[in-house]
């Protein structure tokens, strides 16, 4: 700022200051004459004026010497044995304490600036005390948290923030949080509102302090469940999610216990949720609201938390996690019994039971609860039950989107409107259980049988399934009589054929017949016509009823795997010139399936890496990483044998030119000749120090090489298995190997991205070819021998010039 | 064995003069009158609960800084200077004191975070002498006279008029440049402690 600008400044502030605060605005909009920053500096500063009047009033020195009293106040109240006395201070293990016990030693515990009066409580995550705050003296409710040690400044900062997150949420069904701070030893502890009151689900089983009263309604425990939603949705609106629902965390105040049951007007403080998002900052040190100890055993909260919780999907855990607990305790409200029953499981059981397993019926669980006579006289309505299982969907997609939403539906209900919520319809159910068992649902009968299974429980259904049922059976008895049809079909087709000829022969006969009666030629003629087109279309339908049978037979050889029959039979009705074309939608789907893909063969445990075909076409050999070569039979797509000995990855297969012998080469580092038809192993060929890459045969079939990781290619005589030559000369791993149509020379295709051309008879090397940017996967010769082509992995495939090797030497030189 | 307020004023005096030893020796004694200050406080804070009694403070807090910095027995030539001198050091050893005491808050040995003081910051509390210290400094750039009356005021307990004296102003003047110059520190505290955005 200049100092100009600054001395406007202070003789605007100063001239401000004389008038009257009405008038400033006015003035200063005036005398800044349009500028603006100038007049927004100059009221920033007065609005500070109007707060600064005791600001630094005080000296430094005081406000020093201040500081150091709270500190040596503090550190006073909190040295010494409190640390020890909090944990070893004797209490009750649960609940509330009646007044008198749980009273703390004579000498005054502080932390930070509240005095333990006496202890609360205890549970999973730390020991509640009712304390005395000294300023503003009050009684609070004092949790300190086991364990909790943050590390660093920036995880005090995130708590701090939680905290203050915390601190806003003011709703008189939530216990306040007032302050949230460390003790000396580095524990979290929280100061919240003091609450007396009764866990909810003891009160409305009747239990008060003052002594046993009669259970609550349903109506009554529906109402009281409002209250929790009204509480839950409040902090949701507010961007805090309890994450810790559950019956414990809820209290039912004793004020509100002296009302009548089920009068009018509820107050609208009934009931207090505790231990609002504490979860989240505990879960910061990993001291975990879950509950689970070390052993797998469940304890604790679990039965509250929501599939996405135990499966452990922090990013998941939105406000539907709470809107599941509500759901366990609307659940737990009307039965007094958990949806689950987790208590003698294990913890991955217990978590695959929140995941998978639906919750026990309502109306069982509360029968299971109640003693005849109340069973008699209350009934949980359906509409209630549906409420609770949506909210208690596993998928937080089906659950309410909100508490409020689910307030709403209770809310319906007890006002006798019809509710949102729908129980999980047929087709959903159905869905749920064919995803939960994994069940390979192919079979139309495996469906009908579990549909039959879920009639039993659903008489919607049953309809539906007896209808379907019903379309199976007849269309069971459609397909026997079809196979009789076509049986009877092909019988009638020899009779038909039988026919036809005979009255071909009739027709000659008569044709004879007329041309020796000459008197009688033109009735003659004209008989032997209406015979022949009688003749012409019993022909017709006979083809017809054989085109049927045919089909039919081409279905039975599709379910045979008798392929070749297939397309004889389905060819065979492919319309010669003139003829009349039978083919209908069946014969177009049967010719469409005997042209795709002939088969898939299955049979590899691993990867398949290399495959050859038979020179005669009729056996394919295929190499996979399970360490075997299989041999199958193409045409019936049936395994021949598995040639194992192999002992590492099976990298190349090829069949020799006679087809009588197969090689192949492994990640062993051994090249093995095979029998081609029985599969029997005939020789190894050792020698190479790497994995072999790449077999093949010379053309004659007497020789064989074999590229390898050692960076070489051996030469070897196939009969014999002896080693002929190693050709040296590629700087790393050898991929392909491939002899000339000619058999004299070699190809060779190398990581070290080059391709090598070898005297196949001398091991000699005539030509490096370079060019490609890496590695070089295939080398293959055309047919006439020229042209060498080489794929790599820079993505191009590269044709050379292979013609002679003055040829190539000559193209390598300059 | 405290030293006497002649030879405190000596310490400060060879302190100015770029004596460094000096300041060795003044630290302890500032301390000293801190640790009796909040000994008062405290008893004073015992007494209000139990009986109701508040004590005088500024009184108390005078006679500090009347043991810390005695002017009688400065010469009047050099008298200015002095008091500047002395205003000076207390605020290094103040600000000193609370950003180690900060520091052992943030290290652990005590983190208090009360949420309804955080969450309104007011001007009412006790400033944070180590922000107030950076914020001084700021101003001393756009005005470095309205610095010195904060400085001399509040770090070195001066009053009006013997602020005016040092600065060779009227006690007026003090008056409205210490009026400014405490709004724009307050509107600077509140710009870096973030609490208007």
């Amino acid at each position: 700022m200049t100092t100009e600008r600054w001395q406007c400044v202070e003789r605007l502030y100063h001239t401000a200051l004389e008038r009257d605060t009405d008038e400033r605005a006015a003035f200063l909009a005036d005398a800044c004459a349009g500028d603006e920053a100038l007049r927004c500096e100059i009221e920033s500063l007065l609005r500070c004026d109007a707060r600064a009047e005791n600001f630094i009033e005080a000296p430094a020195l005081e406000v020093a010497a201040r500081l150091r009293a709270e500190d040596q106040t503090q550190s006073q109240q909190a040295r010494g044995q409190a640390a020890e006395m909090i944990d070893t201070a004797p209490g009750p293990d649960v609940g509330l304490a009646p007044p008198g016990s749980g009273l703390l030693s004579a000498t005054p515990i502080f932390i930070g600036d509240y005095r333990l009066l006496r202890k609360l409580g205890e549970g999973g995550m730390g020991v509640v005390y009712e304390a005395e705050q000294q300023n503003p003296r009050r009684l609070v409710g004092l949790k300190i948290i086991r364990g909790g040690r943050l590390v660093d400044e920036y995880q005090v900062k995130l708590f701090q923030r939680e905290a203050q997150a915390l601190a806003r949420l003011k709703h008189p069904g939530i216990a306040a949080i007032y302050e949230a701070g460390r003790a000396d030893d580095g524990r979290h502890y929280f100061v919240m509102e003091l609450v007396r009151g009764i866990p909810l689900l003891d009160y409305v089983k009747g239990h008060r302090l003052t002594g046993a009263q009669a259970p609550c309604n349903i109506r009554r425990r529906l109402e009281l469940f409002l209250k929790i939603c009204e509480a839950i949705s409040y902090a949701h609106q507010r961007g805090v999610i309890h994450r810790d629902l559950k019956p414990a965390n809820i209290l039912v105040p004793e004020e509100s216990e002296g009302q009548s049951l089920d009068g009018p007007g509820l107050r609208r403080d009934e009931v207090k949720v505790l231990d609002f998002g504490l979860a989240r900052i505990m879960d910061e040190d990993g001291a975990g609201a879950s509950g689970l100890s070390q052993a797998g055993q469940v304890k604790g909260t679990l039965p509250y938390m929501s599939p996405e919780q135990v499966r452990g999907v922090p990013d998941q855990i939105d406000v539907r996690a709470d809107v599941y607990a509500l759901g366990v305790i609307l659940y737990e409200l009307l039965s007094e019994r958990l949806p689950y029953d987790l208590e003698h499981v294990t913890l991955p059981q217990a978590i695959r039971i929140i995941c998978e397993v639906a919750p026990k019926p309502l109306n069982r669980a509360w029968g299971e609860s109640r003693d005849r006579e109340s069973r008699k006289t209350e009934r949980i309505d359906r509409d209630v039950e549906t409420i609770a299982l949506k909210a208690l969907e596993k998928d937080p997609e089906r659950r309410y989107r909100s508490a409020a939403a689910m307030a709403e539906d209770v809310t319906r209900y007890l006002t006798n409107q019809p509710i949102q919520a729908r129980p999980p319809s047929a087709l959903y159910q159905i869905r749920k259980l064919v995803a939960r068992h994994k069940v390979p649902f192919a079979s139309l009968a495996t469906v009908f049988a579990l549909l039959l299974g879920f009639a039993i429980t659903m008489a919607a259904l049953s309809a539906r399934i007896a209808r379907e049922r019903d379309k199976a059976v007849a269309a069971e008895r459609a397909a026997a009589e079809q196979r009789d049809a076509a049986e009877q079909a092909r019988n009638a087709e020899r009779v038909q054929r039988a026919a036809a000829e005979q009255s071909r022969n009739d027709e000659q006969e008569q044709r004879l017949l007329a041309e020796a009666n000459l008197k009688s030629a033109e009735e003659q003629r004209a008989l032997a016509d209406k015979q022949r087109v009688r003749a012409e279309q019993q022909e017709l339908s006979n083809r017809r009823l054989l085109y049927a049978a045919h089909m039919n037979l081409a279905v039975q050889a599709l379910e045979a795997r008798d392929w070749g029959r297939m397309q004889e039979l389905v060819e065979s009705h492919v319309p010669k010139p003139g003829a009349q074309d039978m083919r209908g939608f069946e014969w177009y789907y049967l010719w469409r399936l005997c042209h795709l893909d002939r088969l898939t063969i299955r049979g590899h445990g691993e990867a398949v890496h290399s495959v050859a075909f038979s020179p005669d076409g009729k056996r394919l050999a295929s190499g996979s990483l399970d360490r075997t070569v299989k041999l199958w039979d193409v045409g019936a797509g049936q395994e021949i044998a598995t040639l194992k000995g192999h002992t590492g990855n099976i990298f190349s297969v090829t069949f020799s030119p006679d087809g009588k012998r197969l090689a192949s080469g492994s990640a062993d580092g051994a090249v093995k000749l095979w029998d081609a038809t029985t599969g029997q192993e005939l020789a190894t060929f050792k020698g190479h120090g790497d994995a072999v890459y790449s077999v093949a045969f010379s053309p004659d079939g007497k020789r064989l090489a074999s590229g390898s990781g050692d960076r070489t290619v051996k030469l070897w005589d196939a009969a014999t298995g002896q080693e002929l030559a190693t050709l040296k000369g590629h700087g790393s791993w050898v991929y392909s190997v491939a002899f000339s149509p000619d058999g004299k020379r070699l190809a060779s295709g190398s990581v070290d991205r080059t391709v090598k051309l070898w005297d196949a008879g001398a091991g000699q090397q005539l030509a490096t070819l370079k060019g490609h940017g890496t590695a070089v996967f295939s080398v293959s010769f055309s047919p006439d021998g020229k042209r060498l082509a080489s794929g790599s992995g820079d993505r191009t495939v590269r044709l050379l010039v292979a013609a002679t090797e003055q040829e190539v030497l000559a193209r390598e030189k300059p | 064995m405290t030293p006497s307020s002649q030879e405190i004023t000596q310490l400060l005096v060879a302190w100015s003069n770029g004596d460094s030893a000096a300041l060795d020796q003044l630290i302890p004694l500032v301390h000293e009158e801190l640790r009796r200050l909040a000994k008062r406080y405290m008893r004073q804070e015992r007494g209000r609960e139990r009986h109701g009694v508040t004590l005088q403070t500024t009184a108390l807090v005078n006679e500090a800084y009347l043991r810390l910095i005695d002017a009688r027995n400065v010469q009047w030539e050099g008298r200015a200077h002095f008091f500047a001198i002395a205003a000076r050091l207390m605020r290094r050893i103040l600000v000193d004191y609370a950003r180690s005491r900060n520091y052992v808050k943030r290290g652990g040995a005590a983190q208090r975070v009360s949420l309804e003081d955080a969450a309104d910051f007011s001007a009412e509390r006790a400033p944070d002498l180590v922000a107030l210290d950076d914020a001084l400094d700021a101003l001393a750039k756009i005005d470095e006279r309205k610095s010195r009356v904060v400085e001399l005021r509040f770090f070195g307990g001066l009053s009006v008029e013997e602020t005016a004296h040092v600065l060779e102003v009227s006690p007026e003047t003090v008056l409205r440049d210490w009026r400014l110059a405490k709004s724009w520190l307050l509107h600077e505290l509140d710009k870096r402690t973030g609490y208007d955005d």
